[in-house]
């Protein structure tokens, strides 16, 4: 009894380490994909939060103009060229999201090529070079500045049920989508007391992914990226279509370039498991999931449509 | 065996049955792929679409079209049922925009399908509950 200590050698035999190695191996392997869980769960809080503060930007600017903010431009000349590039609602929210100094830089807002510079040029871009947390949701893994520095984000706004310059249908043989107003037009806003649907089922806000390389989806400052429509679901296979610098490779979100058979489009897109965040008008947050039935997403998607939506 | 065990035996079979049934809920989704030529050719580039003639309840779901092939994997799959295709591909007539200028004027391409594959599309197709479905489309 008196000498066993001395027989026993210091310290752990081989197998003893191993067996303790094991254990913590397993430990760390359970607690890893919580931990995972759980960053998800964190940048999806925080994406929602996102939205809270936009979708507040917005009633605030609605306080002081009684009606949201144009989507692309508020100009009433079009060039040809569909309000593309004076500042869109990412310009005209800046005040209301603590932004003020910013948006007393942009020059041109609510003009036209006659006026001054467009988003790309002179001073205005001290404010589209620049990133702003805001807008950007942290699931977005890799932010994007497609063209001369110019930031995408991941937030756009609803333009209805058909395609991002609302065409008053479309139609696929059978099958035909009638527009039903939108909260946000591509040269102005809506009161909200138009929104007769209902302000808690029409869609305010979602997200968007940023195209990589030169892929101008979430590119905010620019008109055509402004916005999505529910005519394809969350996170739907159905291509985008805009309309110029179309990048479909990985991991970009599938894509063609727009034509007359096929109009520009933008749909709500998430690096989410399951679903996109979305803000309502009447400033709530909600997680839809990619299975919602298209009828239902187009009805939220809709302003003035009249449809019946029930729970989703 | 003791009234305990016999009990808690009962329960797990429960369990077990419930975790296999559990998800039968879900409304299973079949992955879609095939060939698209126009006039004997691939086409090149463009898109599909499967719009559901019952839209209450499915997804609308699509694919690029890369040198006449599409594809849409299960997960983003198509429920069971009637789908009116739309088939679209856009023709550059030489006037591709310049991808490294800050865009401006916003572009349209002409739609090199006819018409009656897309907006006035007559391609009906039922996907049935099988697992793959392939349909192939031979435009002219």
């Amino acid at each position: 009894m008196s000498n066993s200590p001395e027989r026993r050698s210091k310290g752990f035999t081989l197998i003893e380490l191993l067996v303790v190695i094991a254990i913590i191996a397993i430990l760390i392997g359970l607690l890893l994909p919580a931990v995972q869980k759980v960053r998800e769960a964190a940048s999806k809080m925080k994406c929602q939060n996102n939205l809270k503060q936009l979708s507040l930007g917005f009633h605030s600017y609605h306080d002081v103009h009684k009606k949201l903010p144009p989507g692309m431009s508020p100009g009433t000349v079009n060039y040809g060229d569909l309000y593309c590039c004076w500042g869109t609602w990412q310009v005209a929210i800046l005040p209301f999201i603590e932004q003020e100094a910013a948006f007393k830089i942009y020059q041109n807002y609510g003009g036209d090529d006659s006026t001054g510079p467009r988003y790309a040029a002179g001073v205005n871009l001290q404010v589209t070079q620049r990133r702003y947390q805001v807008l950007t949701c942290p699931t977005e893994d890799s932010p994007n500045a497609p063209l001369g520095g110019i930031t995408s984000h991941n937030y756009a706004v609803n333009f209805g049920n058909t395609s991002i310059y609302q065409v008053p249908t479309i139609t696929v043989g059978g099958v035909t989508v009638t527009f039903g107003e939108a909260p946000f037009k591509p040269n102005s806003g809506s009161p909200l007391t138009h929104i007769t649907d209902g302000t808690s089922s029409t869609l305010l806000v979602a997200e968007v992914i940023q195209g990589q390389r030169a892929d101008l989806r979430g590119f905010g400052w620019w008109g055509p990226a402004t916005g999505f429509t529910t005519f394809a679901g969350p996170n739907s296979s159905t291509p985008d279509t805009p309309p110029q610098n179309c990048d479909a490779n990985m991991p970009n979100p599938p894509c063609t370039t727009a034509t007359a058979g096929n109009p520009t489009n933008q749909y709500a897109r998430s690096k989410h498991t399951g679903g996109v965040n979305a803000g309502m008008v009447d400033g709530s947050i909600r997680f839809v999931t990619n299975n919602i039935a298209i009828a239902t997403w187009r009805g939220m998607g809709s302003a003035r449509g009249g449809e019946v939506i029930d729970g989703y | 065996m003791s009234a305990p065990l016999k009990l808690s035996m009962k329960a797990l079979a429960i369990v077990a049955l419930i975790s296999l049934f559990g998800c039968g809920s879900e409304k299973q989704r079949f992955p879609i792929e095939g060939e698209i030529t126009l006039n004997g050719q691939a086409v090149k580039e463009g898109s599909i679409q499967f719009h559901p003639l019952a839209p209450s309840e499915g997804f609308l779901e699509g694919a690029i079209i890369k040198a006449g092939r599409y594809k849409i994997p299960a997960e983003k799959g198509l429920l069971a049922g009637k789908y009116q295709v739309l088939i679209s591909s856009p023709d550059y007539k030489g006037k591709k925009p310049d991808p490294n200028e800050a865009p401006g004027a916003v572009y349209q391409a002409r739609e090199l399908i006819p018409e009656i594959y897309n907006t006035k599309s007559t391609l009906t197709v039922e996907v049935l509950p099988k697992g793959q479905n392939n349909f192939d489309f031979h435009l002219k």
